[in-house]
């Protein structure tokens, strides 16, 4: 074999390998939005098709017209999820915005010991604090509120913007500050004229990644809502089998609407994303 | 130190709206749940009562528990080592010099995009024994004649959902061991070239060990992903059929929540705090050695 030939090979089996790795990444996310136009008697035949022969929005327009709306439509689920992902961000990013500022720049006696805990947090699994959680909310009257459902999120939330935030903070110069103290500005009026402002784009990372993380979540959700009415969509998918017996062009049609604006979302802030993921690990 | 704490008292207040928000959802339900573990809180009534080490006692001779644990172990092995081959494979394919892979990783990323609810959705359709696209393909082309019950036959469960989870996961490890071959300076290959090593031995002697550390940090985080994941065995099985795909956390949940032995729960809970707290420790370890190499 030539070299040529050597690299004309080399290409095409790296290629060939791609593809399939692409195909097997992609099919479930097809065959989800090939069953969604699918008649209800298409979606069994044999053989499958992925094309649909007879393609319908019978199941998109269940969803968006539905004939009466009940507390159990994707409507209600919808506003809910939206309502408490975006208030979840808010005070996620109002919490950890000073105290990431802190962890990047101040040294205080008991600063490792404290970023420790936040980070160990990620450590363990979520539904272990659900039973403690449970009892709290029940404490505090929040059981099947939004209010409990947006502090519960706050556990799994807050770390990780806490980390991506003061990420951000790390590669802001002192210099600034700095500066802005010499002008006459207070340390603490330094922080919100001066580094604020800078983060934007942090915040804007930290910010999706929250909703993402709140929009997805599934087990505190299940638990900690009791009524129809009070149910995010993925909550509401879990039981949308149990009252429309194998309706899987509704139930697909339901889970590609609530998927596809998050696969987009974290497209755009992947580049934030794995720079954060990966800076810890990887020796620069 | 008192004195270090007066000279940096302006520092605290920073901390204090999100240390107020974390003792109350994190370090109170961690001591709330040791403390629950040495109580019986029988359902019937609101008091809860100290029976000692009686939770812990009746894990280790529970054989659904000692069935649990194994089921465990088992998926968070080949849950982490499957996606780790996939995703290693991924990483070295995206890392070549070819047109077009920037785009290719971009889809690869679509599935670690995708929420565990919708994914399992999908799988659950896909995987259905009779209508599954699965079973119908394979029965179109004649290669089988009966439905494949993927998740009802006990040996085909387990290997169900770490495909599942292999799909999943492998972008992460792609995108962790992506970052950790751009690192690895040209130079290192140049001169192994000009002194004659083949590919094979080039990747086990630069690329594995220049990798090392991302190597570790990428395994110990899926690893205890695994350990944790709920939503996604929830969804598929419920832990079921007769606790066959049942880890340690969904039964924890299921005890809390179904049946409703709360004690029973918060014990296991504590001895599933304790592994994991001993794989915490690798990791950082992992992390902090990554960062000292660093610079």
């Amino acid at each position: 074999m030539t070299r040529k030939q050597r690299k004309a090979l080399h290409a095409t089996v790296v290629y060939a390998l791609i593809i399939l790795l692409c195909l097997f990444a992609l099919m479930p996310l097809l065959w989800m939005a090939s069953t969604s136009f699918k008649t209800s008697s298409e979606q069994f035949v044999s053989p499958p098709r992925w094309i649909p022969q007879n393609p319908t929005l019978e199941h998109y327009a269940k969803i968006f017209f539905p004939t009466r709306i009940s507390s159990g439509s994707f409507q209600i689920y919808f506003f809910n999820s939206l309502f408490i992902s975006f208030m979840t961000t808010i005070l996620a990013l109002i919490v950890a915005l000073p105290a990431s500022y802190a962890f990047s720049r101040f040294s205080f006696p008991g600063k490792d010991a404290a970023y420790f805990a936040v980070l160990g947090r990620n450590m363990f699994p979520l539904i272990v604090f659900l039973i403690p959680l449970f009892s709290l909310m029940r404490i505090l009257g929040w059981i099947n509120t939004y209010t409990g459902l947006i502090v519960a999120y706050m556990t799994f939330t807050l770390p990780l913007a806490i980390w991506l935030l003061k990420g951000f903070f790390d590669g802001i110069p002192t210099e600034l500050e700095k500066a802005g103290r010499i002008d006459g500005c207070t340390r603490f009026g330094a922080f919100m004229r001066l580094i604020v402002p800078l983060t934007a784009s942090g915040m804007t990372a930290a910010g999706v990644n929250t909703f993402i993380q709140a929009w997805n979540e599934y087990g505190f959700a299940r638990q900690l809502t009791e009524s129809a009415s009070m149910r995010t969509i993925p909550v509401g998918l879990a039981y949308f089998f149990t009252e429309n017996t194998s309706d899987w062009g509704g139930l697909m049609a339901s889970a590609f609407l609530f998927s596809v604006p998050v696969v987009i979302l974290f497209m755009i802030i992947q580049r934030f994303f794995i720079a954060a993921l990966t800076q810890g690990a990887v020796k620069q | 130190m008192l004195k270090q704490i007066r000279k940096h008292r302006w520092d605290y207040p920073y901390l204090l709206p999100a240390l107020g928000v974390m003792g109350l959802l994190i370090v109170y339900p961690f001591f709330y749940t040791i403390f629950l573990s040495f109580y019986d809180t029988p359902s019937s009534r609101p008091e809860i009562f100290f029976v000692g080490l009686d939770n812990y006692r009746e894990l280790f001779n529970d054989a659904t528990f000692q069935l649990v644990v194994k089921n465990t172990i088992v998926w968070s092995v080949f849950g982490t080592l499957c996606p780790f081959i996939v995703g290693f494979l991924a990483a070295l394919l995206v890392n070549q010099k070819l047109r077009g892979l920037n785009f290719a990783r971009g889809l690869m990323i679509v599935p670690y995009a995708m929420g565990f609810v919708p994914a399992s959705h999908a799988w659950r359709w896909i995987l259905h024994g009779d209508f599954g696209v699965i079973t119908g393909t394979l029965q179109s082309l004649g290669l089988i004649k009966d439905s494949i019950p993927f998740l009802q036959q006990a040996s085909l469960i387990m290997p169900s959902l770490i495909m599942i989870n292999t799909w999943k996961s492998f972008p992460f490890v792609m995108i962790m061991l992506y970052a950790g071959l751009q690192t690895i300076p040209e130079a290192l290959y140049k001169a192994a070239r000009i002194d004659g090593a083949s590919s094979w031995s080039q990747f086990w002697e630069i690329t594995i060990p220049q990798l090392s550390n991302v190597l570790m940090v990428t395994t110990m985080l899926l690893f205890i992903g695994n350990m944790n994941q709920f939503t996604l065995i929830e969804i598929m099985t419920g832990g079921g059929p007769a606790s066959l795909s049942e880890i340690i956390v969904t039964w924890i949940y299921h005890a809390s929540f179904q049946t409703l032995r709360f004690g029973l729960a918060s014990a296991a809970s504590v001895l599933l705090f304790l592994v994991l707290i001993v794989f915490s420790i690798f990791y950082v370890r992992a992390l902090t050695r990554s960062a000292v190499q660093g610079g």
